[in-house]
């Protein structure tokens, strides 16, 4: 479990700094895409699937764990207030998680 | 899920809701960025390098099919610019003969602080001064061509905010100099900038520069802040507006400058 919140960690680290350096020269009518957001929505989706076989707890949380460490990232380069983007992400992952678990494939 | 675990979760999430009311309340937020600003800045800087490249690169191939016309536009215009140097060629003439007869000193100059740019989140960018080197909010920021591109919003010991003259947030007093035409230039968000509020019987057109004024004291009188691309004129509206172009681009620019005394 520690290993892979480590390598989220770094994974979402290089993701900020790319989509905040790299990605702000490329954008569609003024909107730029969010990498970072697309990859916990993606993570939220996925990882109750990768992970299922080897590892429940993993498979339950590993989407708010990635919400709640791209937040954090999001936040040190955002100018709202320092958790807000760890609120929202969290919160979209938990609504995630509940329609996945309710409804979908757990 | 059980009880134990709920009960745990919601202890958790207090703790962490307290925990970030005080780091804000505190302003260790800035600390915690300013630590982060710091470490990733080599990173940054080779993201926002590669960025540059792969930017112009997309941008040589986006626009090889107007070439041609783009080709022909800019010959007429250096036409246009080469008379313009030459007419003003002979005013700075005049104007150092005059400035020889009246005794008047060289042209103020500005206290700047060099400052290169490192991310960028909707209308902000971040550039690698701070306190350290005695930048203070509401300062402005230039290009070396002094052009306006927005002004501190907020500081850090070794990084500053800068919210661009296209946020929301942005306005500040504005003019066309040679029609005595004064206005607000407003940030209207995802690059757009507007000239408002300009008195109807001024007859702006496009292409007309548009400078800032000292009213409101944060940016010094005479910076170049955008060319006007449409104008706006409703019978219902009690003043006329444009359309502005922003005549810089961040892709463009590695480097800025922060003036700290004017």
């Amino acid at each position: 479990m520690f290993k892979k919140i480590a390598i989220l960690v770094i994974f979402f680290y290089f993701l900020t700094l790319f989509q905040t350096s790299f990605l702000t020269r490329f954008n569609i009518s003024g909107y730029q895409i969010n990498l970072v957001l697309l990859s916990v929505i993606l993570i939220c989706l996925f990882a109750p699937r990768w992970f299922a076989e080897k590892d429940k707890r993993s498979a339950r949380y590993m989407g708010i764990i990635s919400a709640f460490i791209a937040g954090f990232f999001l936040s040190v380069y955002s100018n709202a207030v320092f958790g807000f983007e760890i609120l929202v992400l969290v919160c979209i992952a938990g609504f995630m998680k509940f329609i996945i678990e309710r409804y979908v494939w757990i | 899920m059980n009880t134990d675990l709920r009960k745990k979760i919601i202890i958790a999430a207090a703790c962490l809701i307290v925990f970030f009311a005080v780091v804000n309340l505190t302003g260790f937020s800035d600390n915690i960025k300013n630590a982060f600003y710091v470490f990733s800045a080599p990173i940054q800087k080779v993201f926002w390098n590669a960025g540059n490249r792969a930017s112009n690169l997309f941008e040589t191939i986006y626009n090889s099919k107007n070439l041609k016309s783009e080709n022909d536009y800019l010959k007429q215009e250096n036409q246009r610019l080469l008379a313009e140097i030459a007419r003003i060629e002979n005013i700075r003439q005049e104007n150092k003969i005059l400035r020889t007869v009246l005794d008047i000193g060289l042209t103020e100059n500005f206290k700047i602080v060099l400052c290169d740019i490192t991310a960028k989140q909707g209308d902000f960018i971040l550039v690698d001064k701070g306190s350290d080197y005695g930048i203070l909010e509401d300062m402005p920021v230039v290009t070396a061509e002094k052009i306006v591109c927005g002004k501190v919003s907020k500081v850090y010991k070794n990084f500053s905010q800068v919210m661009l003259l296209t946020n929301k947030e942005s306005s500040f007093g504005a003019e066309i100099q040679e029609k005595n035409a004064s206005g607000l230039i407003k940030g209207k968000g995802s690059g757009s900038l507007y000239f408002e509020r300009v008195s109807k019987d001024k007859e702006i057109q496009e292409r007309d520069i548009v400078v800032t004024t000292s009213l409101g004291g944060i940016f010094p009188k005479g910076l170049l802040a955008g060319e006007i691309k449409k104008i706006r004129r409703s019978d219902a509206e009690p003043f006329q507006q444009a359309e502005l172009s922003v005549l810089f681009n961040l892709n463009d620019l590695e480097s800025l400058f922060i003036i700290t005394d004017y």
